[in-house]
């Protein structure tokens, strides 16, 4: 069973991100970091704001995921994200774009816009980071 | 010959240009309707990934009260969704669908039930507006390229209405990509979901981990597969507008040339006429003066 891999496919409504082998996945889950290897049990997971890291043995592939849902059954991981991109094709983020979201947040007290626009920052936030490549 | 040739080829030229322009229109079309399509296609995965979890979930056996699930009882108001095309020109395309509308909204009405009408796109909602429907909402923002975000412009208000039962059923009629050539208008019950074929089977994939909890995931996943549905169904429109265009202008093209041969054969039939005529007088002319 160490010869085993995965099939990673990472699909957002609008198209197919990325389907390829893999030997490992780190993906960002709902609460804290998931990795997957072949023989994992299956799972439904739900995703966070993160960068989604697909190893095989020419590297890592790194796509950008903004919430979502991770599948496993059998040695196949499905990742679906309605903003799924690789990380090459992520556009800068501007400073002043970062700066507005965190006033409109603190000046909202609406706890539905509120969530949105805490969700809008944490996926600028991490694409920044991403870009930087840390 | 009752035409002069002077005007008969003032109407070849007009047609001609006209035929220049429905030509160049089928062209647009034909790579707009390319791309329209690999939109549609493109959509299938997700769809089919979500139907899967979805499946996997309610087949688990969990018993699970969801207001996008909840079939109510007595339908009182129906919310009627039509989808239509911005731009004219696109053959019988809004017009089958308006139809269709209009048919749905009358059979609704014979139930009973209050209907609720909204429409995207400018084609129905100024015919339905003109024949006194009242329209709540229109949506003519939508562009060739339908994106995610707009599916989700649409549904949100939507959805909100279900959940508070102002609303008690959602129908969308809009055209079904079944093929390139086949794009019937379709009405469809968005809402309640109907549980998906595959939920039938039952307990197949009862031993997934789920985390968060499976009821947890199933409550977000629900308005995420309405949004879904949606972008697939504007992918849809948007894909059988360009085909619809495309035969229309096509038909419009070919008809312009038959028009042009007929015009040209008449032409030449007054011309030479003309001719005829022209020789008779020089003939005749000149044996009055040998006289």
């Amino acid at each position: 069973m160490s010869q085993a891999t995965l099939q990673v496919d990472i699909i957002s409504p609008e198209k197919p991100v990325y389907s390829g082998a893999a030997s490992s996945v780190v993906a960002p889950a709902h609460d804290g970091q998931v990795g997957i290897l072949p023989g994992h049990a299956p799972m439904v997971t739900r995703l966070g704001i993160g960068e989604v890291r697909v190893t095989d043995s020419a590297g890592a592939a790194r796509f950008a995921i903004r919430q979502g849902y991770l599948q496993v059954v059998g040695n196949k991981v499905v990742v679906l994200s309605e903003d799924a991109k690789a990380i090459a094709d992520l556009k800068g983020v501007k400073p002043e774009d970062l700066a507005r979201l965190q006033k409109e947040l603190s000046e909202t007290t609406d706890p539905a816009i509120r969530a949105k626009l805490q969700a809008d920052l944490d996926w600028l936030k991490a694409c920044d980071r991403l870009l930087q490549g840390v | 010959m009752a035409e002069r040739p002077k005007e008969i080829r003032k109407r070849i030229k007009s047609v001609s240009s006209t035929k220049k322009i429905t030509k160049t229109m089928e062209l647009v079309s034909t790579s707009k309707m390319k791309r329209a399509q690999d939109r549609v296609q493109a959509a299938g995965p997700y769809t089919a990934k979500l139907d899967e979890i979805i499946s996997a979930i309610a087949g688990g056996g969990t018993t699970l009260n969801l207001p996008l699930l909840e079939k109510r009882e007595s339908v009182k108001k129906v919310l009627i969704l039509l989808l239509t095309a911005n731009r004219g020109l696109c053959g019988g395309f809004n017009a089958n669908l308006i139809r269709l509308c209009k048919n749905t909204h009358a059979e609704q009405k014979a139930k009973g039930r209050a209907i609720r009408l909204e429409v995207v796109g400018k084609k129905g909602n100024a015919t339905l507006k003109f024949q006194g429907y009242q329209i709540e909402r229109s949506i003519a923002d939508i562009t060739d390229k339908p994106s995610f975000d707009d599916a989700r412009r649409i549904v949100d208000p939507i959805v909100k209405l279900f959940t508070s039962r102002e609303i008690d059923e959602v129908l969308v009629v809009y055209p079904h990509w079944k093929s390139l050539g086949a794009q019937p208008p379709t009405v469809k019950k968005l809402l309640p979901i109907e549980p998906p074929a595959a939920a039938a089977k039952g307990g197949v994939k009862s031993d997934f981990i789920f985390s968060p909890s499976a009821a947890d995931i199933l409550a977000d996943l629900l308005p995420r597969y309405v949004t879904q549905t949606m972008y697939t169904m504007l992918a849809m429109s948007s894909a059988g507008e360009q085909v619809a265009r495309r035969t229309a202008m096509k038909s419009a093209t070919d008809n312009a040339s038959e028009m042009i041969t007929h015009l040209t054969r008449t032409l030449n039939r007054a011309r030479q006429a003309m001719i005829t005529q022209e020789i008779a007088e020089i003939v005749g002319g000149a044996a009055a003066l040998q006289k």
